[in-house]
Parts: structure tokens; C-alpha cells; sequence
């Protein structure tokens, strides 16, 4: 499926739809990855909590609570 | 005046009487009717003061909006538009992977955007940008049950509205506030709040609650609804407001 862009003109009352150009592909493919990157980082992070939280023998709540 | 069956015996003096009641009823008409030059600028309307008899009702100012008035010799009077009223902008389907709404009236206080029933292509998280800007000059912080609270430098490339939104019809709602748009002293702050279908845990719900910054001070004229993690906008609606 292609990539699409649709401009909505308030100013002319005008809409364009059209297939994005190579700026707006490469800037929707950053997008994708900012994304990807993200959820991985974020999915790091959870696995490296758990094996903390193993490690130590307590659960996320009395880790909280050790914390506050 | 001569009927069809009359005869004709002066035609001279019938003409006469003709042209006469021709010229009766011509005057009758003409002073029933409104003249056109009782508006005499662009924008004039005509208003009764009362029963059969209209009026030159000038011009108001800019911005300002009619309204009913039982004072007034015509009923009406031109005012300022009530603070908090809301006039809808644009109403747009989503159906591209970008949308992009220009030309943002400087005229309101407020944004505010109704994304209804968003429906992407494949599971998708839905963003917010200003002005078409994607450089990293974003940051939130959100709640919500998809999401850890974060406090983020701004280092993000747009303002998430809601993630993970499932591709089945949908029921979702997504909710955002922009103040003070139009000012260019300010960075610019959104508040989002919003739910839809989860995709990646099927029967579940995304609810988000967000507040974000752009540290652009721009004065907002574009607004970018865009998805991102694959796919596109397949259905699902944007009603932009602005807010006095």
C-alpha cells in the first residue's frame, strides 16, 4: 500500500491527496524506526527489571515500597 | 379601461385610459418594492423593523457574528463572539498516513481536536506534530495502561496521541487541547487524552492521558496527524475547533 499525504487548505478550502514524496517516505521511515526503537528500548528495560527483581527475590510491589 | 369585448369606437381616448392604469400599477409595484440601493456597502443586509418594511442593516465588524436583539430597530445587532464558543474549522477523514491540516486561522484561543474512531491499516501508534516540524524538539509525559510514567528531555520527534490502536472499526476516541496557538513567545503545550482498542493484546483497551511540548515557539498554522509503525489511516474522523 502506498504511502499517502492528504492536505487539508483551510485558507483555499482545498484538499490534496497524493503520494508522499521521498522527503516525506524518509521522514515516515524515521518515524518507523524512532518507534521501533522505542518499544525495544522500552522492552529492554522491563526484562532487565525482571531479572533485577529475581536477582533480589522481591516482587515489583515491595520493590516500590522499598523505594518510597 | 376597455374589456376584450368592448368596441372600439375611440381609440385614441382608450389607448389613454390604458396607459394610465398601466402607469397605476407600475407605481403600486415600485412603491411595494425594496430598492436596491438601501444597501450601500459590501456586506449591508436587510432586516425588518417590522411588518413589510425592511431596512439597511450595516455591515458589522470583523470577527463578529449576528445575533438577535428585540432592542435593536431591526431585531438584530452585530457582537463579539462569545468567550468559549467554539467554531468548527474542519471536519477531515482519515484516510491517508499523514494528515495535514494548513492554514490554521491565528484568530482563537484554543485548538481543540476530535479524532473519532480512528481506524489505521495495521496497529498503529497515532502522533502529533506542529508546523510540520519533526525535528526533537518534543517531549511528554503520559499515564496510562500501555504506558510507564516518563518526564523526557525534549528529544522526541512528535507528540504521541495514542498507541498501539487496533485495525477493526472502531469506537476510539482521542481528545486535544492546544492553548494559546497563535502567541510566538511561548512553547506550545497539548494536553491529549484518549482510548481505543488495543492491537497487540486483543480485548483490551488503551486509555492515555498526556501532556506535551513542542519547544518551537511558533505560532501554530499546521497541524500533522500522522501513524506510525507501518501502515496507513484507513477511517475514523478529525473535527478541529477553534475555541474563543
Amino acid at each position: 500500500m502506498e504511502a499517502t499525504v492528504k492536505i487539508v487548505d483551510l485558507v483555499n478550502d482545498e484538499i490534496i491527496e497524493r503520494e508522499m514524496n521521498a522527503e516525506e517516505l524518509a521522514q515516515l521511515q524515521a518515524d518507523k524506526a524512532k518507534i521501533e526503537s522505542q518499544a525495544q528500548f522500552e522492552a529492554t528495560k522491563a526484562t532487565q527489571k525482571a531479572a533485577l527483581l529475581a536477582k533480589l527475590g522481591i516482587t515489583d510491589d515491595e520493590a516500590k515500597l522499598l523505594l518510597s | 379601461m376597455p374589456t376584450p369585448t368592448d368596441l372600439v369606437t375611440d381609440l385614441p381616448a382608450d389607448f389613454e385610459v390604458f396607459g394610465q392604469a398601466v402607469d397605476t400599477q407600475m407605481k403600486t409595484n415600485a412603491d411595494a418594492a425594496t430598492q436596491k440601493a438601501t444597501l450601500t456597502t459590501k456586506g449591508d443586509i436587510y432586516a425588518a423593523t417590522g411588518t413589510s418594511t425592511p431596512a439597511r442593516l450595516a455591515v458589522g465588524a470583523n470577527d463578529t457574528v449576528l445575533t438577535a436583539d428585540s432592542a435593536a430597530a431591526t431585531g438584530l445587532k452585530w457582537a463579539a463572539v462569545p468567550s468559549g464558543s467554539m467554531t468548527l474549522l474542519s471536519t477531515t477523514t482519515l484516510n491517508a498516513t499523514t494528515i495535514n491540516i494548513t492554514g490554521i486561522s491565528q484568530s482563537y484561543k484554543k485548538l481543540l481536536g476530535y479524532i473519532k474512531n480512528p481506524r489505521p491499516t495495521t496497529g498503529a501508534n497515532y502522533n502529533l506534530r506542529y508546523n510540520n516540524i519533526s525535528t526533537a524538539t518534543y517531549s511528554s509525559t503520559r499515564f496510562g495502561s500501555t504506558d510507564v510514567n516518563t518526564v523526557a528531555a525534549p528529544a522526541d520527534t512528535s507528540i504521541g496521541l495514542l498507541p498501539d490502536v487496533r485495525n477493526v472499526a472502531s469506537t476510539g476516541f482521542i481528545v486535544f487541547e492546544i492553548n494559546d496557538y497563535a502567541n510566538t513567545g511561548t512553547l506550545k503545550l497539548v494536553t491529549v487524552y484518549g482510548y481505543g482498542e488495543n492491537n497487540s493484546v486483543v480485548g483490551d483497551y488503551s486509555i492515555r492521558g498526556a501532556m506535551g511540548f513542542s519547544t518551537a515557539t511558533s505560532a501554530i498554522s499546521e497541524l500533522n496527524i500522522f501513524v506510525s509503525g507501518g501502515g496507513s489511516q484507513t477511517s475514523g474522523t478529525l473535527e478541529l475547533y477553534g475555541v474563543k
